[in-house]
């Protein structure tokens, strides 16, 4: 996250690799293991073999990676949200007061996004009900991800993480979110369009 | 408790030359108190200090009502500077006896009061308002310190050695 000059700032490229290390780490590492199904024993498992070879068996244990994978993102999620938190209320210490939705929005948009990857949202749309579309057209957490489904790891693994950070963000100025993001393709790229929508009280 | 905006200090008959801090509270957004400090509170023992403590809290609490209304009815109505400015400043909530309660907000919501004993000196509003400014930097440097969670209580040394100085800085020594 780049600062002002006379802050300490760090380099980009390793903010980067740390973000993918994180990611690895809580998805695929030691980070997500308690969160793993135990391992059944030699013969319980040797026991259950010829059953789970039935499709009930099989969608069940499907459902229930899908189910770990979700608590695990979630958990990635959280870790984005607290950073957010923090983060913001440092940007916004010398700001003057975010009167409406809009301006903490542009805020995100403009200073937030400038503190954590130097440069601005390209696109901000917003259908004036709750619902923002933050477009980031090169987004710079994933321009180490391939775009070729080789990749071990899924590109929408690497935006779970910033959509707890602006949910976090925008929590803490008082705009309580969801936020989900899609990733389109372009060239050696990702566009990524984080959709923050507005939970009402 | 005398609510309203005090611009200036009474003179102190006998007191002090210069305005002390006696209580500094930090509030969470959903006004939980996660930190209090009552100056001097050391030098009073057992029911004295418990006592004193709960007077503050209470001195705390009704200010709250004070902040609220200021802030969030002025947003309300689309209008009014209070609280508006980059220090989130809301001005003198209230008058109990010879001390004053001021506060400020943080963008988050994070209400920060100070109770001040008035001195001789009459400009006091300017040393309230520059002392809790450091008071919010002060939070938000012990918000960044990954070991507190956030709006849960907070216990930081370096928190508590900072207002120790900002207190000391603005009036008499703690």
């Amino acid at each position: 996250m780049h600062a002002t000059s006379d802050q300490t700032s760090v380099s980009e490229s390793a903010l980067t690799f740390l973000h993918a290390q994180i990611v690895d780490y809580h998805l695929r590492g030691h980070g997500g293991h308690c969160l793993d199904p135990p391992e059944s024993p030699p013969e319980v498992a040797a026991h259950h073999s010829a059953p789970s070879t039935m499709p009930q068996d099989a969608t069940a244990s499907e459902n229930q990676d899908l189910a770990i994978l979700a608590a695990k993102r979630k958990r990635l999620d959280a870790l984005g949200n607290q950073v957010g938190t923090r983060l913001v209320e440092r940007l916004a210490l010398h700001r003057s007061r975010l009167e409406n939705h809009l301006d903490m929005v542009k805020f995100i948009c403009k200073d937030f996004w400038e503190a954590v990857f130097n440069k601005h949202i390209d696109v901000l749309r917003t259908n004036h009900r709750g619902l923002y579309v933050l477009t980031d057209n090169e987004f710079r957490w994933l321009s180490s991800v391939s775009p070729t489904p080789q990749h071990s790891g899924l590109p929408e693994d690497f935006v779970v993480f910033p959509c707890g950070l602006i949910c976090g963000a925008l929590t803490t100025l008082g705009l309580p979110c969801r936020v989900t993001a899609e990733l389109v393709p372009v060239q050696s790229a990702y566009k990524c369009s984080f959709n923050v929508q507005m939970i009402q009280n | 408790m005398e609510n309203g905006d005090k611009k200036g200090s009474k003179s102190g008959e006998g007191g002090q030359e210069r305005g002390q801090i006696v209580c500094v509270a930090v509030i969470a957004p959903n006004n939980a108190l996660l930190y209090m400090r009552v100056m001097n509170a050391k030098q009073k023992q057992g029911e004295a200090e418990e006592s004193g403590w709960r007077q503050m809290q209470e001195v705390v609490y009704n200010s709250l009502d004070v902040v609220e209304e200021r802030v969030w009815s002025a947003k309300g109505r689309g209008g009014g500077a209070v609280g508006r400015e980059s220090d989130g400043y809301v001005g003198c909530l209230a008058v109990v006896g010879r001390t004053c309660v001021y506060g400020s907000v943080s963008k988050s919501a994070y209400k920060t009061i100070v109770v001040v004993r008035e001195g001789r000196d009459g400009a006091q509003h300017n040393g309230v308002r520059a002392a809790l400014a450091a008071i919010g930097e002060a939070l938000v440097a012990a918000l960044m310190n990954c070991a507190l969670t956030p709006r849960h209580a907070l216990r930081a040394r370096r928190f508590d050695r900072r207002l120790l100085s900002i207190a000391a800085d603005f009036g008499d020594a703690p």
